[in-house]
C-alpha cells in the first residue's frame, strides 16, 4: 500500500490507537485493585484512630436526604463512623469524620480537609471546639461557635446528618425537621431580648455626646474582632428606642469577614429597637455584630437610667 | 560536527552544554514546579527518563513506516500511552511520590524534552542510538532537577531529607541550617526562578568558555 495514501495513514493510526488502548487496559487491570486498596488503607488508618484494633466494613446502602454524608463505616461491635462533607466559609467546603460509640457517645471528631480562615472558622477544628463535640451524645446537637458561625453551622449540619443516620440505624426515629428548628431556637445566642444578652466580652462603653432633653446622642465604643469599633447611637428618651445608628469607626472592616455587619441593610436592624427587641447577628460577621449589638445595648441602658 | 564535539568533550561537559533544562531551556515548567525537594526530583527524573527511553525506542522503531504528515499524532499517542502507564504504575506502587508529583506526571506528555528528542533525534536515528540518547537526556534532566532541588531544599527548609518512595519511610534527614536562618521563599516560585536563573547563567558561562577555548585551539 502506498505510504502517502490516506487509507494507509488511517489504518496506521487506528492500529496504533488499538494497540495503545489494549496496553492501557492491561496495565489498568493490574494496577486498579492496588490503587483502590491503598486508598482504602489511607481511609482505614483514619478510622483506626477512633477504634484501635477494630475490624471495619464500609456500609454502602444508607439513606441520607441531606447528601452531606459521603461515607459510612462500621467498626464491628464498637460503633459507627461517618465521613461528612459540609460547607463552611470556603466555597470548597470541608470534610470531617464523626464517630459514635454504640452507646451513643461521640468516639471522635477529626477534620480531614478544610480551607477555613485561621482564627475564625478554623477554630471549629481546633482543640476547644473538638472537646465540645466530644462531650455531646447522639441525642444532642453540636454547639455553634461564636465568630465562626458559617463553619460551625456546617459542622452542626454535617453532624446532624450523621446523627440522623446513627439514630435510624439503631432503630430510633430520626428527629423531624420541624422539631429540629424548634430545638435550635434556644441555642441561637441572639434569639433573646437585647437587654438580656450577655455581650460583656465586647466591653461596650457609651458617653453622652449631645442631649436636648428628648433625644440623646451617645458616642459608643466596643470590641468586635478588632478593638475600637465606634458608633454614634441616637436614642429617643420618651419611647426608649434607637432612632439613628451611625458607625463612625468600622474597625473590623476586613473584606469578606466583618464588613457585612456594617452594610446599610444590616445597620437598619438597630433602628427603632428597644431594649426588649431581639436583634439577630449577621452570619459570617458574628464578632462584629456582637460589638454593634453591645453598643446598642449600652446606649439603651444609659438612656434608661 | 556535533558528533566530533561529543567525542572531544567528556561526559561531564556534555552534560552541562547539552543539558536540556539549563542549556536548551526545555521542560522548564515541571522543573520549576516540582524541584522543592530531592525526593520529587529523583522520582520525576526517573519517570521522565523511563518515558524518554521507551518513547525514543518506539518512535525510532516506527520511523520508517510513519508518513511525515501524521508523525506528530503518532508520537503523541505513543508518548501519552507510556506516560499513562507510568502514571498508573506510580499511583499503585509509589502512592506518596504520586501524591507529591500530582498532575506533573500526566504533564510529562507535553514535556518538550520528550517530544523534542522524538522529533529531533529518534525519528532520524536507529533504535540503539535512540535508546542511548533517551538515557543521556533523561540523566541530564534528572541531574538538573536534582541540583536545583538540592539548592532549594537546603536553603528553603534547612533540612536535607530523603525517603523511600515505595513506603514513604524516611531514609535520612539532616538539618544543615538552623531553623531561624532558612530562606523559606526558596521553596516558592520566586526561589524556583532565582535558582533556575543562576544555574542557567552558570551553564551559559561554561558553554561560552568551552566555545572560546575551542576557537583558540583551532
Amino acid at each position: 500500500m502506498n505510504k502517502e495514501s490516506s487509507s494507509y495513514k488511517m489504518i496506521l493510526l487506528g492500529v496504533l490507537c488499538g494497540i495503545c488502548g489494549l496496553l492501557l487496559a492491561f496495565v489498568n487491570s493490574v494496577t486498579a485493585p492496588i490503587i483502590e486498596k491503598s486508598s482504602m488503607a489511607a481511609e482505614y488508618s483514619n478510622l483506626e484512630a477512633f477504634f484501635p484494633g477494630a475490624s471495619f466494613s464500609e456500609i454502602k446502602d444508607y439513606d441520607d436526604p441531606t447528601g452531606l454524608v459521603t461515607g459510612v463505616y462500621e467498626a464491628e461491635g464498637q460503633g459507627m463512623i461517618y465521613k461528612v462533607h459540609s460547607m463552611g466559609y470556603d466555597s470548597e467546603g470541608f470534610t470531617f469524620l464523626i464517630a459514635y460509640n454504640n452507646d451513643g457517645t461521640v468516639a471522635g471528631y477529626t477534620v480531614l480537609e478544610h480551607h477555613e480562615t485561621d482564627g475564625l472558622g478554623k477554630r471549629c477544628f481546633e482543640e476547644d471546639y473538638t472537646a465540645e463535640i466530644m462531650k455531646i451524645s447522639a441525642s444532642e446537637e453540636a454547639p455553634l461557635l461564636s465568630g465562626a458561625t458559617l463553619t460551625s453551622t456546617g459542622v452542626h449540619d454535617g453532624i446532624e446528618a450523621a446523627r440522623t443516620l446513627f439514630i435510624a440505624k439503631n432503630g430510633g426515629t430520626a428527629p423531624a425537621p420541624a422539631e429540629k428548628t424548634e430545638e435550635e431556637q434556644p441555642e441561637e445566642p441572639v434569639s433573646k431580648a437585647l437587654k438580656d444578652e450577655d455581650l460583656s466580652s465586647a466591653g461596650a462603653v457609651c458617653e453622652e455626646k449631645e442631649n436636648d432633653g428628648t433625644t440623646v446622642i451617645y458616642a459608643c465604643k466596643a470590641k468586635g474582632f478588632n478593638p475600637d469599633n465606634e458608633a454614634e447611637v441616637t436614642v429617643d428618651l420618651s419611647a426608649g428606642t434607637i432612632t439613628a445608628f451611625e458607625v463612625t469607626n468600622a474597625a473590623d472592616d476586613k473584606d469578606g469577614v466583618g464588613d457585612d455587619a456594617y452594610e446599610a441593610d444590616n445597620i437598619a436592624r438597630y433602628i427603632g429597637i428597644t431594649s426588649d427587641s431581639e436583634v439577630d447577628a449577621v452570619s459570617g460577621a458574628t464578632e462584629t455584630s456582637k460589638a454593634l449589638r453591645a453598643m446598642a445595648q449600652a446606649a439603651l441602658a444609659e438612656a434608661g437610667e | 560536527m556535533s558528533e566530533n564535539k561529543e567525542k572531544k568533550l567528556g561526559f561531564g561537559s556534555q552534560l552541562i552544554i547539552e543539558n536540556p533544562v539549563f542549556g536548551l531551556y526545555l521542560g522548564i515548567c515541571s522543573t520549576l514546579a516540582i524541584s522543592t525537594n530531592i525526593n520529587n526530583a529523583i522520582g520525576m527524573g526517573i519517570a521522565v527518563t523511563i518515558v524518554l527511553i521507551l518513547s525514543n525506542i518506539l518512535v525510532s522503531s516506527v520511523r520508517n513506516i510513519t508518513p511525515d504528515d501524521i508523525h506528530i499524532p503518532v508520537y503523541i499517542v505513543i508518548i501519552a500511552t507510556l506516560v499513562t502507564i507510568v502514571e498508573m504504575t506510580m499511583q499503585a506502587f509509589t502512592p506518596d511520590l504520586y501524591g507529591a508529583l500530582g498532575e506533573f506526571i500526566a504533564l510529562i506528555v507535553v514535556n518538550c524534552i520528550i517530544l523534542g528528542r522524538a522529533e529531533a533525534y529518534a525519528s532520524l536515528n536507529p533504535v540503539g542510538a535512540s535508546a542511548k540518547d533517551g538515557l543521556m537526556m533523561g540523566i541530564s534532566y534528572t541531574v538538573s532537577l536534582f541540583v536545583m532541588s538540592l539548592i532549594r531544599q537546603i536553603l528553603g527548609t534547612g533540612v536535607l531529607s530523603l525517603s523511600n518512595p515505595l513506603t514513604g519511610a524516611e531514609i535520612f534527614a539532616v538539618r544543615l541550617i538552623p531553623e531561624s536562618f532558612v530562606l523559606s521563599f526558596m521553596t516558592t516560585q520566586t526561589g524556583a526562578f532565582l535558582t533556575f536563573a543562576v544555574l542557567a547563567a552558570a551553564c551559559a558561562a561554561y558553554k561560552n568558555k568551552v566555545t572560546a577555548d575551542d576557537k583558540g585551539g583551532k
